[in-house]
């Protein structure tokens, strides 16, 4: 990942932002803990100087004057960091170094110098006691404290190093990890886009966010997936359907104008009208099935009573099964009514079209029935059945999709829509569609969800 | 007739204005819309034949406008569009019946001649003959030449359309959907055998067919003179 990749990632933008803010909020935490500390040190150096000075004091008035300077040798670190100067009244220094020029004033900040210590340009605090006319300088360096707040620094100085360089190099691994799963995002909708519809967001099963919008885009991929398999499938059956009846189609045209075939050439256009009358009809049940399974028309359902359409279908139905030498034997409506939430004119369609199948696929001879009834539970349920041939187990599923068409019906009419339309109205209907063995024969059963 | 074609599409006009000349109509023909609109609203036609998809103003807003001047020229709506939406569409905005393209000469022609301006029927009318033929309304009786003739509801419905538009041609497809409400194409013999089984009963028993097959186009009820 080069760094222009990584300065645009959000995760290390986070990353620096969180940094900045904790190294700021550190600074002035220390910058207030060191002041803190610093005034303690400095006060403990000067309490140190009374304390010091104190005692001293105290020795003289028990002991006098000599004892106080005997005294001073055993306070400690005296000579190194702390210097005491003792005179007496007449200006005779009992101890200390020769301090030149010491003006006998307290003061928390005087330099070594000035105490008359060579080469010393530490502070000291210094504090100075009358003594009946002896006077006593007490002075103790700052050094010490001094030392302690340059290590508190610097250790503060290295740890915010540290803890920043530590924070950086977690942060752009994070930073990295997050980027490398959101490009893993990009990548797989680039591949997707390209055409590659197989293509998922690899995905880490956790329910952190990144997983969860891989999910998400998982499923829409997925149902992208499906949507541009049936364009292309509904697109190859065109181009393949269609190129069937075109030849045909083109067939009868040529035996019109062949010549010495006048005869024929009546025939032959009347054939091509036909052809064409069947490719338009293939074009408007494929525009149906897509306009049904937009769902628009269920804005328009209303409450439909199935008893008499199929009494209808039955009446319209019937004188024709029968020219076929087909047997029909309805059941009586129950006078009941059955309603169910639909649109009349397809449910018609959906019926008529599994009674014209029944009739056209079973023999003379053959028996037919179709009827209405009521599930406990509450579904209705219409049925069309016959003792026909009967579609194989495996193929059920499959006479369900747009130009499927069993081998033997292969050389019947019909664009090989017609199961298809069925199943796109029953979807509408949100009704459930099975074809069964009717042992023998085909049973087709609609059941709706009652009302 | 006096039909005016509202058509963009060059050679499908020239092909309906010349076929409907040949039949023996005084035909124009118009692209645009809008001129179309003024040609409704300022001419006499008995029928017009309105395309959909045009330029300048649709053919749906052409027909909602000259229906919202209160004119009830018959129209006949043509369109490349066959959804049933569509067609209820058109049907609501006001068109009398609706054509999905590609269509054969012979249904355009039996459309319009449906629609086209007739006397018309009062709505109090309670018989309707045909040379013997006869059909009471109310109590739904049926009759030739004095013999009583039973008919099922669907026969009864298929013979007073007929009845309704005596000489004039009925498709199958116009029985299709004014007798059965039925807006798709039947894979089997439903009107040939429904027609067979009037015939039977109208015809068959009495001298002189009413009942005639119209080739390659439907049937017409007309009485022998």
């Amino acid at each position: 990942m080069r760094l222009a990749n990584l300065r645009a990632s959000t995760a290390f933008r986070l990353v620096v932002i969180l940094i900045a803010a904790y190294v700021t909020t550190f600074a002035i935490a220390g910058a207030f803990g060191l002041f803190v500390v610093a005034d303690e040190l400095d006060e403990r150096v000067t309490l140190n100087a009374h304390d010091i000075a104190a005692t001293l004091e105290a020795t003289y008035r028990a002991s006098g004057l000599d004892a106080a300077t005997s005294a001073i040798r055993t306070v400690p670190e005296v000579g190194d960091d702390v210097v005491v100067w003792l005179a007496d009244p007449s200006g005779v220094v009992l101890a200390g170094p020769s301090i030149v020029g010491l003006t006998a004033t307290e003061d928390d900040n005087v330099d070594g110098m000035t105490l008359g210590l060579d080469e010393d340009d530490e502070a000291y605090s210094v504090v100075v006691r009358d003594l009946d006319g002896a006077t006593l300088v007490v002075a103790v360096s700052n050094e010490d404290a001094d030392e302690i707040t340059e290590v508190v620094v610097v250790s503060f100085v290295l740890a915010t190093l540290v803890a920043l360089a530590v924070a950086l190099a977690i942060g752009s691994v994070l930073a990295r990890r997050s980027h490398h799963r959101l490009i893993a995002v990009t990548d797989t909708l680039s591949a997707v886009a390209s055409g590659r519809m197989a293509e998922r967001v690899p995905t880490r099963g956790t329910t952190d966010d990144l997983d969860r919008l891989s999910e998400k885009v998982n499923v829409a991929l997925t149902q992208l997936e499906s949507t541009v398999d049936q364009i292309r499938q509904v697109a190859n059956d065109i181009a393949h359907d269609l190129r069937h009846p075109l030849g045909r189609l083109r067939i009868s045209i040529e035996r019109a104008r062949s010549p010495g075939n006048a005869s024929d050439v009546e025939e032959a256009l009347d054939t091509a009208l036909s052809q064409v009358t069947d490719m338009a009809a293939t074009f408007d049940a494929l525009l149906s099935i897509a306009t049904l399974e937009s769902g628009r028309q269920r804005d328009r359902f209303v409450d439909v009573d199935l008893n008499p359409i199929l009494s209808m279908l039955h009446e319209t139905y019937a004188p024709v099964a029968e020219d076929n030498g087909q047997i029909v034997s309805a059941e009586i409506p129950s006078p009941d009514a059955v309603i169910v939430r639909g649109d009349a004119r397809l449910v018609t369609q959906l019926l008529a079209n599994l009674i014209e199948n029944a009739i056209r696929h079973s023999p003379a001879g053959a028996q037919l029935s179709w009827g209405t009834h009521s599930n406990d539970g509450g579904t209705v349920a219409v049925w069309v059945a016959d003792d026909g041939p009967g579609i194989p187990a495996a193929d059920r599923d499959k006479v369900l999709r747009r130009f499927f068409r069993l081998d033997r019906s292969r050389t019947t009419t019909g664009g090989g829509l017609g199961l298809a339309l069925v199943k796109a109205i029953a979807d509408l209907h949100a009704a459930n569609l099975s074809l069964d063995d009717a042992e023998p024969g085909l049973r087709v059963t609609l059941t709706f969800n009652g009302l | 007739m006096k039909v005016l074609v509202v058509e963009d599409d060059t050679a499908t006009r020239a092909y309906v204005v010349s076929g409907l000349t040949g039949a023996g109509h005084i035909v124009d023909g118009v692209a645009d819309g809008v001129d179309g609109l003024g040609m409704i609203l300022a001419g006499t036609y008995d029928a017009v034949v309105l395309d959909r998809m045009l330029p300048g103003l649709d053919g749906l807003a052409v027909l909602k406008a000259i229906r919202a001047a209160g004119n009830h020229t018959p129209v006949l709506f043509l369109s490349a569009i066959a959804g049933l939406d569509d067609r209820v569409e058109g049907l609501e905005a006001g068109a009398d019946d609706y054509l999905v393209k590609p269509f054969a000469f012979s249904e355009l022609a039996a459309r319009l001649g449906a629609i086209g301006r007739r006397p018309a029927i009062s709505a109090d009318e309670t018989r309707l003959v045909v040379g013997d033929l006869q059909m009471e309304l109310l109590t739904r009786r049926v009759s030739r030449a004095g013999t009583e003739i039973q008919l099922l509801p669907k026969e009864f419905d298929l013979l007073k359309y007929f009845m309704r538009n005596e000489d004039r041609v009925l498709s199958r497809a116009m029985l299709l959907e004014r007798v059965w409400d039925f807006h798709f194409d039947p894979q089997t013999t439903v009107v040939e055998t429904h027609i067979s089984r009037l015939r039977a009963k109208i015809d068959k028993p009495f001298d002189g067919p009413l009942l005639h097959t119209v080739k390659n186009v439907g049937y017409r009820l007309h009485a022998p003179r």
